[in-house]
């Protein structure tokens, strides 16, 4: 299992952690696909990061409860109406938390290679 | 691409080159932040992306560092910092280049999936304790009757007053009597925010310094949720979930909306209710939980016999526990009363057969006391038996 090689150097982040349990994320569609589970990188929106934000633009942002990702859900509801969760174990990659700005639950998922992360979330509100 | 807007174009030169001052909530970029512009600050929300070309619309309005920490103290939610009489709808593209540029009048203009919804605080953490809103014909702001407000502010600090006691309580620490301060505070709560939809009330969680009890307040208030979910699921839903006790269904009365009167329903939300969900309480609610609370006050009315042995005797809060009750595989936990203390005290360990009833916070409340002789043991054939059959006073 390994990171894919477009990751830069250095990335996951050190204080990156093999993946033990739940995240949350929102989804704009009933069902998870993989135009969901991109990244910032894989939109092409990594060129204009610096220091940490070039490697957590090659993750994906998600929340460690459900509270959060219903808070987001609710205060910019265009990001997505449907609350999906992704059952995690070190098979899938490695996850940091990494608040950014004024968003304290925020964290980043790295994934291995191989996974396809758009088969890890199941939708648990909003199918 | 974005949802349309029917509005006649307005000027945007003073959007194109802007200026992040301070970003207020962040998730893969900024989504809403404040701007200064030719000195005055202006509050952004990010309303809709475009996942494919990158372009990005905000709703703008003008705002000041007051509001700003209003917002970050959770007594203004983003929907109430941006409802004002009309604001700016812009369009950016990828390389944030001014693309598009209306006045709205209003958010009313903006649909659903684009603004924030009313009660949401900015952030998770300034979510209310519980948010209580009385919905009714007419109510609306500057008609609100002052016992509608009345019942706003007090309903909910007297339902987690209850909800309190049964907690602490069901650890075997009586709240009874006159509430000590530390306890008064924990239901005492600040009231967070107000607003007229149909009339509103947010209570925030006391602040660290306000609360003093020694077990965690923070689990207190896990528990209460918990115990107000089991009545939230009987009301919507008694054949799948057991009654409440009777004081859950005092909770559930106090939230109710009032049989008569210009409130017609009531909603509750916020970290006591699970899941971010909103619970509507109708009038019919009210009359289930009033029916539910009458035929168990009924069941308590009636004088019951217990024989047991005293097993433990708390001279503190005036309770024991009768162990060894005939017929019943558990304990019952009782309530006396200090002319009844020294009788109960010398009878310690030994059995005896008490007369009494149920009271309202689950313990069989006695009110006279025969010890038992060693000889007169107790009759297998007349059993003790609890309202409603219950196997066991907790």
């Amino acid at each position: 299992m390994g990171f894919p090689t477009t990751f830069p150097p250095d990335c996951p982040l050190q204080t990156a952690i093999d993946c033990d349990g739940d995240v949350y994320m929102l989804f704009k569609e009933a069902v998870a696909t993989p135009e969901q589970c991109q990244s910032q990188a894989e939109r092409g929106r990594a060129a204009s990061a610096s220091g940490d934000g070039i490697c957590t633009r090659h993750g994906l942002s998600v929340f460690p409860d459900l509270r959060s990702c219903q808070h987001q859900r609710d205060l910019i509801p265009h990001l997505g109406k449907h609350v999906g969760v992704a059952r995690l174990t070190n098979k899938h990659g490695k996850v940091a938390q990494t608040p950014s700005g004024r968003n304290p639950k925020h964290m980043t998922l790295w994934t291995y290679e191989e996974v396809a992360r758009h088969t890890l979330f199941s939708i648990v509100e909003g199918a | 691409m974005f949802w349309q807007i029917n509005s006649p174009p307005a000027g945007s030169d003073q959007f194109a080159t802007r200026q992040i001052e301070e970003v207020l909530y962040e998730y893969d970029g900024p989504r809403i932040f404040t701007c200064r512009i030719g000195g005055l600050l202006q509050l952004w929300y990010e309303c809709a992306e475009d996942l494919a070309s990158g372009a990005k619309r905000y709703l703008i309005v003008p705002t000041d560092v007051r509001t700003i920490e209003k917002l970050k103290t959770g007594y203004k939610t983003v929907h109430d910092a941006l409802s004002q009489a009309w604001l700016w709808a812009v369009d950016f593209d990828s390389s944030e280049e001014v693309i598009g540029c209306w006045v709205l009048q209003g958010l009313v203009e903006v649909p659903q999936g684009s603004k924030p919804l009313p009660h949401v605080p900015l952030w998770p953490e300034l979510e209310p304790l519980i948010s209580y809103r009385l919905i009714g014909s007419g109510l609306s702001e500057g008609t609100v009757p002052a016992s509608v407000v009345a019942r706003a502010m007090e309903r909910p600090t007297a339902a987690l007053k209850r909800l309190l006691e049964l907690v602490l309580n069901s650890g075997g620490t009586s709240q009874g009597g006159r509430p000590d301060e530390a306890f008064r505070k924990a239901y005492d709560l600040p009231a967070q925010r107000m607003a007229f939809n149909s009339f509103e009330v947010a209570f925030a969680l006391p602040s660290a310094e306000q609360l003093q009890l020694n077990d965690g307040s923070e689990s207190l208030y896990q528990s209460s949720a918990q115990l107000l979910l089991e009545g939230i699921q009987w009301l919507s839903d008694p054949e799948a979930h057991p009654e409440p006790s009777v004081q859950l269904l005092e909770v559930l009365k106090e939230l109710a909306p009032p049989a008569h009167g210009s409130v017609l329903a009531a909603e509750i939300r916020g970290r006591l209710v699970p899941n971010q969900s909103v619970v509507r309480l109708s009038r019919e609610d009210r009359s289930a939980v009033s029916r539910a609370i009458n035929a168990r006050k009924e069941a308590l009315r009636r004088l019951e016999q217990v024989i047991g042995r005293i097993g433990e005797f708390d001279s503190d809060h005036f309770t024991l526990t009768l162990r060894e009750v005939a017929s019943l595989t558990g304990e019952v936990r009782c309530a006396f009363t200090e002319e009844q203390y020294d009788d109960l005290f010398e009878a310690f360990n030994k059995r005896v057969q008490v007369v009494g009833r149920m009271n309202s916070r689950n313990l069989f409340e006695i009110i006279a006391i025969e010890p038992l002789a060693d000889a007169l043991t107790v009759n297998p054939t007349a059993p003790a038996q609890l309202p409603n059959g219950d196997s066991s006073a907790e």
